[in-house]
């Protein structure tokens, strides 16, 4: 099915480049985030395709339709601002079925699907309720039911959990996965929360500066990393400046390690950077010399009860192992060890 | 010793001894003679004297044909160039806070300059330019928009027009604070609902910041009942507003126990009008 495309889209104010030559093809019926640090145009290019803002050059195509020039309120949009921006002058059941009152539904309809759109959020029997009188969890349910009262094609919400607590925005995460499920809505959620967007789409868009880094499903992106900044963003992850051998081995200083690839096109000499999690990362007793292992020493260790964490100084590199606590290694700070990264779980990216 | 106990000896007071004094100097002091002497007695014959006395000779004149007349043309012009200056003044200042920083400042200052000038000049300027001989309607018979230049004061559009000239740079500064703290996120979640621009500013603008038109509506109507400069320029005798009576009860006529009934009883009409308005404004807004 044919979803959400932007073809080269480019947003300038003034002198400043928010949004650099975007492209992105988006299927229907996804829950797809938009992952990057802040000021790298997340939220201008959510506002490009809602048509709040005009891109300086591209297109934005909905459903095989090139909707750049139509303005907002034809595009059936729904979107969650990162203000929530509700209606202050209006009650709960107003605020919600305001676009079906823009629309001409009678008031009593409306009643009635507000009442419903209240059930689907899970947060019945508020209708009559003033904005002022909702916590902030409840007036993000009023948000969304109010987003969603139209049946939009597409449903955009900008940071809509950064304001609530840690244990209230895992619950609405799962709560908005399960919600995209059900109606099989086009969905983008823009965070700068990495494990957010880890646990809850099917697709990650990685952003820096103005520019698209990747697309692709999660555990992909965990898994290889298209480039540095994507390994260094999703996660915590080593990144090691390496140099190219031959396709399947790179040096690190003076050794060298095999690798399952290296980008295509690299050439002998060519600078590259080798990323391996945390959790590839094997500590072994000192001694233990094989292909793939640098003697090293442990500068810290920290337990953190669901996991152990090790902070390792090979030479010049400096390295973190995270294990299990059942795979403890015996090692404490000063003890020296053998480190390994398996030549499976070694991504090699360009630097 | 309670957190809550009350300060005493006579220095926490003293921060407020200020205003008290002026107050008292200057509005309750006044005011009481004011009310004193409009209850004094007035000779036939003695122009500019009165009696000590009390009666209510000043206050039974009110009802007759002649002032009945005065105060409704008074009320109606207030009320009028108040509605107009907001129904103008509205929708520019929240456009303006919609722009860019620049922009808005300049129209600010330029706002500030008109405010600068008194109610005589605009007043004269105005009489002047809606005049047969130089005014702006020979500049329309040369545009051929009309066939010969046409004589537009004094009249009542010409009063009408002048007091909502004077009164729109008042309506903007008042309504301009409240517009820029508009959230554009609100706005634009309207557009997002499928509501377009004019629907917005309908349904969403105006009533968001139904308190402050209502405010501004107020403040201008109590300003204009005043008038005095205006009216007297651009009017005929019988567009001359309540303040112009009350000067001539005054200062013409040196009647000045039955001046006084004539502010008291300016104020108490103004005061209920007023006191009337803001109830009719809160039951639209809790609709
Ligand atoms: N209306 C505007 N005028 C000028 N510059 C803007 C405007 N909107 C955004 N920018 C700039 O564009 C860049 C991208 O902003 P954007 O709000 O899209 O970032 P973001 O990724 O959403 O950041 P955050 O995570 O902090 O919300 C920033 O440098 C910002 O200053
Ligand atoms: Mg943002």
């Amino acid at each position: 099915m044919p979803g959400l495309e932007l073809r080269s889209v480019s947003k300038r104010f003034g002198p400043l480049t928010a949004v650099e030559a975007v492209n992105l093809d988006l299927p229907a019926g996804k829950f797809i985030s938009f992952l990057g640090p802040s000021g790298c145009g997340k939220t201008t290019l959510l506002r490009l395709i809602a048509g709040l803002e005009t891109p300086s050059s591209g297109q934005v195509v909905l459903e095989d339709r090139d909707i750049t020039a139509l303005p907002t309120h034809q595009r059936n949009i729904g979107m969650v601002f990162q203000s929530l921006a509700l209606f202050p002058h209006l009650n709960v059941w107003n605020n919600i079925t305001y676009g079906l009152r823009i629309r001409g539904m009678p008031q009593a309809d409306r009643r009635r699907r507000a009442g419903e759109l209240l059930e689907m959020v899970r947060l019945p029997g508020v209708e009559e309720r003033d904005i002022k009188q909702l916590s902030g969890g409840q007036r993000q349910r009023v948000a969304i039911a109010r987003a969603l009262a139209l049946e939009p094609t597409l449903f955009l919400l900008d940071e809509p959990l950064s304001a609530l607590d840690a244990k209230l925005r895992e619950e609405m995460q799962v709560e908005l996965r399960m919600l995209q499920e059900r109606l099989g809505i086009t969905t983008i959620i823009v965070t700068h929360d990495q494990r957010e967007a880890m646990t809850m789409s099917d697709l990650v868009v990685v952003m820096s500066t103005a520019e698209v880094q990747q697309v692709g499903p999660p555990l992909e992106i965990y898994r290889s990393p298209a480039t540095a900044f994507v390994a260094d963003f999703i996660g915590s992850s080593n990144l090691l400046d390496a140099q190219c051998v031959d396709p399947s081995t790179v040096r690190i200083g003076e050794s060298e390690f095999s690798v399952p690839s290296v980008p295509e096109g690299a050439r002998s000499g060519d600078a590259l950077t080798l990323t391996i999690r945390p959790e590839d990362v094997h500590v072994l007793p000192s001694g233990d010399t094989a292909s793939n292992r640098l003697p090293g020493r442990v500068s810290f260790v920290r337990d953190v009860g669901a996991s152990v964490e090790l902070f390792l100084r090979c030479g010049e590199l400096e390295l973190i192992s995270i294990s299990a606590p059942k795979d403890r290694p015996e090692a404490r700070p000063g003890d020296d060890v053998m480190v390994e990264l398996p030549a499976e779980s070694c991504v090699v990216v360009r630097r | 010793m309670s957190a809550h106990s009350r300060p005493r000896g006579l220095v926490p007071h003293l921060p407020f001894a200020w205003p008290a004094l002026m107050l008292g100097c200057f509005f309750l002091v006044p005011f009481a003679i004011m009310v004193v002497v409009s209850f004094f007695h007035r000779p036939e014959s003695g122009v500019g004297t009165y009696e000590v006395g009390f009666e209510f000779t000043h206050y039974l004149r009110f009802f007759s044909p002649l002032f009945a007349r005065h105060i409704l043309i008074t009320i109606e012009f207030a009320a009028v160039a108040a509605l107009l200056s907001v129904l103008v003044g509205f929708p520019f200042t929240y456009f303006l806070s919609r722009f860019r920083r620049r922009p808005q400042v300049l129209a600010l200052v330029f706002i500030l300059c008109v405010l600068s000038l008194s109610e005589v000049i605009v007043a004269y300027s105005w009489s002047v330019l809606l005049s047969r001989s130089a005014g702006i309607s020979n500049f329309f018979v040369w545009l051929g928009l009309l066939a010969k230049p046409a004589s537009w004061t004094p009249g009542y559009g010409a009063v009408l027009f002048g007091l909502t000239y004077f009164n729109l740079p008042f309506a903007v500064l008042i309504m301009y604070p409240q517009c820029t703290r508009l959230d554009t996120e609100i706005t634009e979640a309207a557009r997002t609902l499928g509501a377009s621009p004019l629907r917005t500013f309908f349904t969403v603008v105006v009533p968001m910041l139904w308190p402050t038109i209502m405010t501004a509506a107020i403040v201008l109507f109590v300003f204009t009942m005043g008038a005095f400069v205006t009216p007297q320029w651009l009017g005929r005798p019988q567009h001359w507003m309540f303040a112009i009576l009350i000067s001539d009860q005054a200062l013409t006529r040196g009647n000045l126990p039955f001046a006084s009934a004539l502010s008291m009883f300016f104020m108490a009409i103004t005061l209920a009008l007023v006191a009337l308005t803001v109830r009719l404004g809160r039951r639209k807004i809790e609709r």
